[in-house]
């Protein structure tokens, strides 16, 4: 800890911004919460929860940040007006990582001292994941990351690392290949960045690929700081039926304008993950050349009105999203809706999880995570908007649907989603296994 | 894992200036950075033509209007700001956590660092009144029973002015840009609150003005800057006056800084410089650091912490190095066109500043009115802000990104051309035994400028990482 200026702990500082809720903890000193305070029906304990919310706000994370405190400050309302959890009121308390993985360490520890936070929740970038867990496993407090690593069910971790509301990168890529080599073609080419982000995409689509009779005849791998692409495009092999690209950083647009002037109009099939454009418009000058191209989406961006997902319109409601995954306040500010959505059905799992627990403070932590890893499902709902998930306790990791989106006039229309089951792989670790 | 560096495409963070770079590379920038640095050596061809003499005559103030003495005005808003400084930093011990809606780093970084510096540029030196030592030093003295306004009771050796302020200024650098967390209200209320102490103490010792004008950066900072306002306060005959300018023009009449002054003006560009250069690719690249996959600062604190160091020692080296062989050629003399020149590097000081931060402007301004709406995270709306939400759009919207690039580069291109312009007026107080010799004089400079006009452009549209 490097924070021992005067700072005492007091009730007051533990106080996060536009959660009127808070007041209510405060002792309803605000009028307009006084109304709410009935709802929760246990007033000898309506001392809140206390959700410590490692934030990326500064550093590199700090877009996905921005959406990630927007969703979570809306998925605690939601649970704030049904009753709050246990019937105590929910209160975020947000820390900045600075998406540093030293910074994302000191941070759980203050909330585990300094701020006596229930559990840690929210993180999205791996490498402070990575960094911060094994503190939170030796301060024993629950750190329910929402990152789609690999590195939670990968057994790199500890038990007091879950990862039940969102899915991760190795399920993801292992899910397109059944549709990829049954729709778009058997012969692909891979185009990534030359690092581990890169490499993982190579090796699980390579291995899916292979699973369905498949082949990956062409790896280009792109050095990190690369910004002009042409003189890769001639590594492509003729016979390539499926384009399968990854570029991510400041250079993919370029990567995607050039990509266009090469292939002109004769192209192979094109695939992507929305990773690489995830909060920017699809149809922004440049990018004409991903017209007609698909892309892996976790939640799709534009609101499909096929009833495809029953809750999507409730869960845009109340982020403040429109139909084109844009904010109510900017219809040009594209959130990640891709991501965003791990935030909010975490905390309904957590949520369900300490009720599950009869959680009543950090000596139930244990059983929190003992609660949770009891869960195996976690039906499509308000609480799970983007779809139904199945959730293996052993290795803390959820697993779901995925989508397959086309882009047809800058917007993208799901065309196929996988079963859960296409995106299943052995387990690798058994956490249950580990001393809570 | 997945997403890893997906972001730096869109990074708005406080101090992560990445966002717009997708778009910036789509641009022709090359066209851009050919016509602003021939832009400036055009401005230098052209001036070389033009008397150093009438470019003095042709700045010379205008007009000047009578302003009212009001002491007692200066007074309460120096009153009024030190209770605000008091709040905010009551605000960064029990505010909310979250940094970007406490009004403490939002105040320090985005309005201070950022916005207070750039207007002084505007409206003038107003830190003179709006420093949060004035009030409680002048109360303590009339406390004591001494003038509210007069010297310490110890001397301050004129020799060490400039030389604490350069100290100073590099911690406060390597906390903006090195520190795990500068941000943090925590920590920003505990380095806030210790500056502020030391400088208190300067002060009540040394006296307010000598101690400050000597030792505290902002207040050397943004008197400098101030001579590039178009409007002053001057005093006349125990009179006051609104004095109105040329913006740069009273750069012309100022008298040459003492040398670590000048090395100190120098130290701010070289900062706000390598804060556009830590998070290039080439920078990254030179460190071994995979751009798309910044491992965060943790990582780099030694790199930076010598790179800071050495982009002053770089910069002041390459000025030094310009200015010595200009004196070579003119047969002039080196120290005072050392301390005489470097006031003509204020309009890049201050384009460097505008052009490098407006984005965090324009993105943290916006958190700064949601803090002010709830400076204590308790769910207040003092400004009916509630549901405002921060947008970054015009940081993924491509023609929004161009307008932004395109006045980037104009802010970038004005700054230096005014640069060599002040720089030929002030060859004029210089002594040399021909005009020929004065003119072979001003090529090294000039072209310093002029490549600085190019990193400075480069800087605005090379691939960032962070």
């Amino acid at each position: 800890m490097t924070d021992q200026g005067p700072k005492s702990t007091t009730q007051k500082k533990q106080f996060s911004r536009r959660d009127t809720l808070k007041t209510v903890a405060a002792g309803g000193l605000a009028a307009a919460a006084l109304p709410l305070a009935g709802r929760f029906n246990q007033a000898h304990s309506a001392e809140p929860i206390r959700i410590g919310f490692q934030a990326h706000r500064t550093g590199i994370g700090a877009a996905y940040g921005r959406w990630y405190e927007r969703t979570t400050m809306a998925a605690a309302q939601l649970i704030n007006d049904g009753g709050g959890i246990n019937g105590r009121p929910v209160e975020i308390v947000t820390e900045d990582d600075g998406t540093d993985p030293k910074r994302g360490a000191e941070v759980v520890e203050k909330f585990a001292i300094q701020h006596k936070t229930d559990i840690v929740f929210g993180t999205l970038f791996s490498h402070v994941v990575i960094g911060s867990a094994p503190r939170a496993g030796e301060l024993k407090i629950p750190y329910f990351v929402v990152s789609e690593g690999h590195h939670v069910a990968s057994g790199k971790l500890n038990r007091y690392v879950l990862q039940p509301g969102i899915t991760d990168v190795k399920s993801q890529v292992s899910s397109m290949a059944p549709w990829v080599s049954g729709n778009l073609g058997k012969k692909v080419t891979m185009i990534f960045p030359d690092f581990a982000f890169g490499h993982d995409h190579r090796d699980y689509f390579s291995a899916a690929m292979a699973a369905q009779g498949g082949e990956v005849i062409e790896k280009i791998a792109i050095p990190p700081t690369e910004t002009n692409f042409f003189k890769y495009f001639p590594r492509i092999p003729k016979e390539t039926e499926v384009l399968y690209h990854v570029m991510v950083g400041p250079g993919v647009l370029t990567f995607v304008k050039e990509m266009g002037q090469f292939f002109g109009g004769d192209r192979p099939e094109i695939f992507g993950f929305i990773d690489s454009l995830e909060a920017v418009d699809l149809a922004s000058p440049g990018l004409e050349a991903l017209e007609g191209t698909y892309f892996w989406e976790a939640f799709p961006r534009y609101a499909q009105n096929d009833g495809s997902n029953p809750h999507d319109a409730f869960y845009r409601e109340k982020v403040g999203v429109d139909a084109n995954g844009a904010s109510l306040n900017d219809p040009k500010d594209i959130s990640t809706y891709s991501h965003m959505f791990g935030c909010w059905e975490t905390l309904h799992i957590i949520k369900q999880g300490m009720e599950a627990a009869g959680y009543q403070g950090p000596d139930d932590r244990a059983k929190l995570i003992e609660a949770v890893e009891s869960f195996t499902e976690f039906p499509e709902s308000q609480a799970h908007p983007q779809g139904m998930k199945t959730f293996n306790g052993k290795t803390h990791q959820a697993f779901g649907i995925q989508n397959i989106s086309k882009v047809n006039e800058g917007k993208l229309g799901v065309v196929h989603r996988t079963s859960i089951e296409d995106s299943l792989y052995e387990p690798e670790v058994d956490y249950t296994q580990m001393p809570l | 894992m997945c997403l890893i560096l997906a972001v730096v495409l869109y990074g708005t963070a406080a101090w992560a200036h990445t966002a717009e770079r997708g778009f910036i590379l789509l641009l022709p920038t090359e066209y851009y950075l050919l016509g602003g640095t021939l832009s400036v050596a055009v401005s230098f061809a052209i001036l070389i033509a033009v008397a150093p003499e009438r470019i003095v005559e042709g700045a010379a103030p205008r007009l000047t209007l009578p302003w009212p003495r009001a002491a007692w005005l200066d007074d309460g808003i120096a009153a009024l700001s030190f209770m605000m400084f008091a709040f905010l930093i009551y605000c960064g011990v029990e505010g909310t956590r979250d940094p970007l809606t406490n009004p403490l780093p939002q105040a320090v970084w985005t309005i201070g660092w950022v916005g207070v510096t750039v207007l002084h540029a505007v409206l003038g030196n107003f830190w003179t009144v709006l420093n949060p030592w004035r009030f409680p030093v002048r109360l303590l003295r009339r406390a004591a029973g001494l003038t509210a306004v007069g010297d310490g009771p110890v001397g301050l050796p004129a020799w060490i002015t400039g030389w604490p302020a350069i100290a100073f200024f590099l911690a406060i650098a390597w906390f903006e840009l090195v520190d795990l967390a500068p941000d943090d209200p925590d920590r920003l209320a505990v380095a806030v609150a210790g500056y502020w102490l030391i400088h208190l103490l300067g002060a009540l010792i040394f006296g307010e003005a000598r101690w400050l004008n000597a030792a505290e950066p902002l207040t050397i900072l943004f008197r400098y800057l101030a001579l590039i306002a178009p409007v002053a306060v001057e005093r006349r005959d125990g009179n006051r006056r609104l004095s109105f300018a040329w913006p740069g023009a009273r750069i012309l009449q100022a008298e040459a800084p003492p040398a670590a002054v000048a090395l100190f003006l120098l130290l701010t560009l070289a900062t706000v410089s390598f804060d556009g250069l830590n998070m290039t690719f080439w920078w990254l690249g030179l460190n071994g650091i995979n751009p798309l996959e910044f491992p965060g600062r943790s990582a780099v604190t030694g790199v930076n912490s010598v790179g800071l160091a050495a982009a002053w020692i770089a910069l002041a080296a390459l000025y030094g190095a310009a200015v010595w062989l200009g004196q070579k050629l003119g047969r002039g003399e080196f120290l005072t066109a050392f301390r005489l020149f470097v006031l003509s590097i204020l309009p890049i000081s201050l384009a460097y500043h505008l052009s490098h931060y407006l984005t965090v402007l324009m993105v943290n301004g916006q958190w700064a009115l949601v803090a002010a709406n709830d400076p204590l995270g308790r769910g207040a709306n003092l400004l009916g802000l509630a549901s405002f939400r921060v947008t970054t759009s015009f940081l993924n919207v491509a023609e929004d990104v161009e307008r932004l690039w395109q006045f980037q580069v104009a802010v970038i291109v004005l700054g230096h051309i005014l640069a060599v312009v002040l720089a030929h007026g002030l060859s004029g107080r210089l002594t040399y035994r021909t005009q020929r010799f004065q003119t072979l004089a001003q090529f090294p400079m000039a072209l310093l400028m002029i490549l600085y006009t190019l990193f400075g452009l480069w800087l605005l549209s090379s691939p960032t990482g962070g």
